[in-house]
């Protein structure tokens, strides 16, 4: 009975007890768990440091409390305005964290945090002009102006005719 | 530059990455190391997380395609490895060495699938190649299973050992089942693998094992034995597919048994001498005619031919029975091989066929050919049902009645011609109402109900206005004994009177003999009484039909005489003289000359021998001379004279004959007007076809009469040809 409980050990190296099934939402986590067998020792996630894990932990946490309706039922329509307001509130950081939230969700293979980060980046994006989207991204422009025409004609097709 | 450092950081670190080239490689030979060891079966050692994490990092910086072709190139290696120590193995331990190999693989692919679950997760979705695990069962395949030195011996080594289990040694079930699993998983989501690698060749060996192996069975065993081998042979063949084979081979399997052990022989053991079908159902073997149900049920065709062997063989016997000469002059005999035939393939589609429909419709389709292939079948069923009426039925328990009744009556629905067995079974009824001949008046009514419900009201009406006269008459005899005594006046003799119906009852010519004085009187007295109740109506008396009884002195000894009332009326003239020619009691009685000659057959016969004739001639002259037989002796006091039981002359035969054609064209007629009037307009051919289905249930109308019919119709002005097409026919009101 002492599995009900796993060890998970962050890049700096702290340590987080938390319930199996909470850490089982994230798929790699439950595979590795898998292999391993029954064992005390921590599980390292070299890839994640304390204050990510603790963020993703949170989140596992609401989510294993509040279980949400499936949604992945909802046909493939993917959509961005759906985003539970829980969710919304807990996106709601600077980017870095936000792109090590990203980072951490498809490592550790949560699929629904993976969804509602992304979602969340997708919604900065939309409706920017490619200039206004490397200001926000703080991305240097490496394009000639040529070779901007020329993605601009291929992409003609898909830009709002409205605006 | 950056105004949010930490963004650029991110960005910063994957450029770094990507452009490292030692990174792949570095990261790479990690992985390479952890596999080996996994294929050493030494993976305890390895962290999990650590080859996770760099597998993750490879495939997100853009390496999945030089980690996928790795992974690809090593366990390629890996195989050929394990192929050549599969082949060199000893034929003895050739699967369990292919078995051990196949579980280990599966059991480092599964652990190599683990760690590199991030790459199957998104390149191998991303570029739509074969996840891990599937790569391994892929390269497995191409490496191990289908490697030259493998592929056949492994087929081989398969079939010898199904051949072995049929050949009744023990075989190792379990060891072959993991390898049919194992040519099952490797096909990757379908069975191609299994189907080609195994049981194709698997489907070809076992028909040519059976086709040599039914050859010898049925060059050896009888039929029975032979359908006994079958049903082992198949049930074992079942067995082997649950025990080692794919379920999804189960059909295939069977339907290359049943090839060659049943379709391939169906007709050389239904025509089997002395043990094949027709012995079969002449020597009652249930429990075999039910094998060959069932096994011939297992292939198309089987039962088709099976039932048409049956329905021509019960037509062949049927034949026999109704044609039989002999056979036919006793009408019980006749009949009662009839219904035992019946009841013997009763039994038989019960206990050997399952109530098959189809089998019970062709039986029945043989019983109604051969039935009526004797024109006088609806004749003998009316008279076998009369025999059992006046005698076969004495001391049976309703019940009893009930079940031979309706036996006679399953038989009669095979009759086509219903409305002439009408005719004779009112002739016969007749007789026995009127002669009172009849055992139980409750199985004459049971009967009567049964024809109603079998063929309808109209069938029965006048069967059953019969028995209304012969009730109304007991009370029309009350009233006139009444009348009589009321009279004051006695009549010289008792009367008795069965007032029938015209139409009810089998009309005869009334040919009216002379009545003596006495007779005559009480007759008249009858008519003045009835027609005083009864006006308006006509009554002749049938005196042909009629009996009396005679007190007649002997000179040894007074006797009463039951005899017809032509017997009386001829024994009559006898108080007068006691010698007459045949010419004389011709003229003095009128009676005609084939009944008169009938009766007095009767009344010279040895048995009770009344009047003696001065001539030997068999047949009866007019110039022939009767006496009264002084010398007449009988142990009884009352003498029963029976009426000579003629069979039906050809001429009646004929006269029946033609007063059912004559019926028949006004029920053909009838039925085309009935047609015609609801339907205004038909042409020809529905019409014809629409007639013989109304009329089916009483017999079949030959379409040609039917043709004459409506021709006569249209002269008569009930219907007319259209104008347009002279092929339809409009009704006339």
């Amino acid at each position: 009975m002492s599995m009900s409980t796993v060890k998970l050990e962050s890049s700096d190296e702290k340590i987080y007890e938390v319930e199996r099934d909470i850490a089982c939402m994230s798929v790699t986590i439950k595979n590795m768990l898998e292999d391993i067998g029954d064992s005390d020792a921590p599980i390292p996630l070299p890839n994640v440091t304390s204050t990510i894990l603790e963020k993703v932990l949170e989140y596992c946490k609401h989510h294993h409390e509040h279980p949400s309706p499936q949604p992945e039922d909802k046909k493939d329509e993917k959509r961005l305005d759906d985003i539970p307001p829980y969710d919304r509130d807990f996106c709601k950081v600077d980017q870095p964290t936000l792109f090590e939230l990203i980072l951490a969700a498809n490592y550790l293979d949560i699929k629904a945090l993976l969804d509602v980060t992304c979602k969340t980046v997708a919604n900065m994006i939309r409706g920017k002009t490619p200039e206004e989207i490397r200001k926000i991204f703080n991305i240097k422009n490496d394009f000639t102006p040529d070779e901007e025409e020329q993605i601009r004609k291929e992409n003609e097709w898909c830009e709002d005719k409205g605006n | 530059m950056a105004t949010k450092p930490g963004t650029g950081r991110i960005l910063l670190k994957i450029n770094h990455s990507t452009q490292d080239p030692e990174f792949s490689r570095r990261t790479w030979k990690l992985i390479k190391s952890a596999i080996r060891e996994i294929h050493l079966q030494n993976a305890s050692c390895l962290s999990f997380e650590e080859l996770y994490r760099n597998a993750y990092n490879m495939v997100l910086h853009k390496h999945g395609e030089i980690l996928y072709n790795k992974l690809k190139k090593m366990v390629d290696k890996h195989l050929k490895v394990v192929a050549q120590k599969v082949s060199s193995a000893v034929d003895e331990y050739f699967l369990s060495e292919l078995n051990k190999s196949w579980i280990d693989h599966k059991t480092s692919m599964l652990m190599i699938r683990d760690i590199l679950m991030y790459m199957d997760r998104t390149y191998v979705e991303q570029n739509k190649v074969h996840s891990v695990f599937e790569l391994g069962l892929i390269l497995f395949r191409d490496n191990v299973v289908h490697a030259p030195q493998i592929k056949d011996r492994l087929l081989k080594t398969l079939l010898s050992l199904v051949q072995k289990e049929r050949a009744g040694e023990v075989i190792d079930r379990i060891l072959i089942k993991n390898i049919t699993q194992m040519l099952i998983d490797l096909g990757v989501n379908s069975k191609n693998v299994y189907i080609e690698d195994f049981e194709k060749p698997l489907l070809l060996t076992t028909a040519s094992y059976y086709q040599g192996e039914s050859q010898a069975f049925i060059t050896t065993c009888s039929c029975p034995d032979y359908m006994k081998k079958v049903e082992i042979c198949l049930k074992e063949e079942l067995e082997r597919v649950s025990h080692y084979l794919d379920n999804s081979t189960e059909s295939k399997l069977r339907e290359v048994c049943e090839k060659q052990l049943i379709s391939n022989h169906m007709r050389t053991l239904i025509d089997m001498e002395n043990s094949g079908l027709i012995s079969m159902l002449k020597e009652d073997k249930i429990e075999d005619l039910k094998r060959m149900y069932n096994l011939f049920n297992r292939v198309s065709d089987g039962l088709n031919l099976m039932k048409e062997v049956i329905s021509t063989y019960v037509k062949e016997i049927g034949k026999e029975i109704v044609m039989d000469e002999e056979k036919t002059k006793e009408q019980g005999t006749f009949f009662q091989s009839l219904l035992d035939l019946k009841d013997k393939y009763d039994h038989l589609l019960q206990f050997a066929f399952y109530n098959d429909k189809q089998f019970i419709h062709s039986i029945h389709q043989a019983f109604e050919h051969f039935i009526n292939l004797n024109p006088k079948s609806p004749e003998y069923i009316s008279l076998f049902i009369d025999e059992k009426l006046k005698k076969g039925l004495k001391g049976v328990s309703e019940e009893e009645v009930d079940i031979i009744l309706d036996k006679i009556l399953m038989l009669f629905r095979f009759i086509q011609e219903k409305d002439v067995f009408e005719k004779y079974y009112k002739q016969h009824l007749a007789k026995r109402l009127l002669l009172g001949r009849s055992v139980s008046d409750d199985a004459e009514r049971n009967m009567i109900s049964k024809l109603k419900t079998e063929c309808g009201y109209q069938f029965t009406c006048k069967l059953e206005g019969m028995f209304t006269d012969m009730r109304l008459s007991v009370d029309t005899m009350t009233g006139f004994k009444e009348y009589i005594q009321k009279l004051q006046k006695p009549l010289p003799i008792d009367l008795n009177v069965h007032v029938l119906t015209t139409g009810f009852w089998p009309t005869q010519n009334t040919s009216n003999c002379i009545l003596p004085r006495d007779i005559l009187l009480c007759c008249e007295t009858f008519k003045s009484y009835y027609l005083s109740n009864h006006i308006g109506r006509l009554l002749l008396w049938q005196t042909n039909m009629g009996t009396s009884e005679v007190k007649a002195n002997f000179p040894s000894k007074t006797h009463e005489l039951q005899v017809s009332s032509y017997q009386m009326v001829i024994l009559l003239l006898f108080n007068d003289s006691p010698k007459l020619t045949f010419k004389e009691i011709s003229d003095q009685t009128g009676i005609p000359l084939v009944d008169l000659k009938r009766n007095l057959q009767a009344l010279i016969n040895p048995k009770n021998k009344i009047l003696d004739r001065e001539s030997t001639n068999k047949t009866i002259e007019d110039s022939d001379v009767f006496n009264f037989n002084t010398k007449f002796k009988s142990k009884l006091y009352r003498v029963k004279v029976m009426a000579v039981v003629q069979k039906e002359t050809p001429v009646e035969a004929q006269e029946t004959r033609e007063k059912v054609e004559e019926d028949r064209k006004h029920q053909i007629e009838a039925s085309i007007v009935r047609i015609m009037k609801a339907r205004k307009t038909m042409d020809h051919s529905n019409l014809v076809s629409e007639v013989l289905k109304q009329l089916q249930s009483r017999f079949v109308p030959n379409p040609i009469i039917v043709k004459k019919r409506i021709e006569s119709l249209i002269e008569r002005e009930y219907l007319e040809r259209s104008k347009q097409d002279r092929k339809i026919y409009n009704y006339l009101a």
